[in-house]
């Protein structure tokens, strides 16, 4: 199970590294046991230049009583301009994006996609640290999850 | 440690091939197949244009400086995931 958990981390950190920006990665756990937090954090494009944006990836693993990943937060945002937030995120059983332009503006739920590969999902969000941020074609979610869970 | 101390010249968030050719003194055809063969990371933005991010030229050129650093993370959020666990079992995807 750790083995598992640990060869996950490195597979996330070897598929940012060297692409985006300087990767920074930590972990940790909840006061029970029972869940595991990884973070991935790209400062793009980072070593000592001004700031563009930041990706961060969180994913977060249940070990009681199985071990289960339940829960993805993948957040794009650009600063200072064009400032904005983009974000897949999986958590409470609802696949679900975040779209904020600009940043912190109201009902900003959006139906969202499943994917398996962490790389396609920040190829995307990627793409957008040079083409702006575009809340267009996105439809609104209607029964959004908590936000307890997110990043 | 700044990129301009890592690279050895001025640094920039995105490169096209051409002027990273010309940085490392390397002709533009070599990044290119640098590029086709994946080994070194572009975004393409065009049939035929490419602009390659900062990362990736640290990343090619200083792969020691290009290593992630660990950190220290919040983790007060996982509280409240163990809790709501208590309360709500969760479904794997």
């Amino acid at each position: 199970m750790a083995q598992e958990y640990h060869q996950r981390l490195e597979e996330i950190v070897k598929a940012f590294t060297g692409r985006y920006g300087q990767v920074s990665y930590g972990t940790t756990n909840g006061p029970n046991g029972d869940t595991t937090k990884l973070l991935v954090r790209v400062d793009i494009p980072g070593w000592g230049l001004p700031q563009i944006a930041t990706l961060v990836f969180i994913e977060k693993h249940l070990w009681d009583p199985d071990p289960e990943r339940y829960a993805y937060l993948y957040d794009l945002h650009l600063a200072p301009r064009p400032s904005g937030r983009f974000a897949y995120h999986w958590h409470d059983d609802v696949p679900h994006r975040h779209c904020e332009t600009p940043p912190g503006a109201a009902d900003h739920h959006y139906e969202g996609i499943l994917f398996d590969d962490i790389g396609w999902a920040a190829e995307e969000l990627f793409h957008m640290v040079t083409s702006g941020i575009s809340c267009r074609g996105l439809r609104p979610l209607r029964d959004g999850p908590a936000e307890a869970v997110a990043a | 440690m700044e990129a301009g101390a890592v690279l050895g010249f001025e640094p920039k968030p995105f490169y096209t091939p051409t002027e990273l050719a010309t940085l490392i003194e390397v002709d533009p055809s070599t990044v290119m197949d640098w590029i086709h063969r994946k080994e070194l990371y572009a975004v393409k933005l065009g049939p035929k244009t490419y602009r390659i991010p900062l990362a990736a030229v640290v990343s090619r050129l200083n792969p020691e400086a290009a290593k992630p650093r660990r950190i220290t993370i919040d983790g007060s959020d996982l509280a409240i995931d163990e809790d709501r666990r208590k309360r709500r079992p969760v479904v794997a995807r």
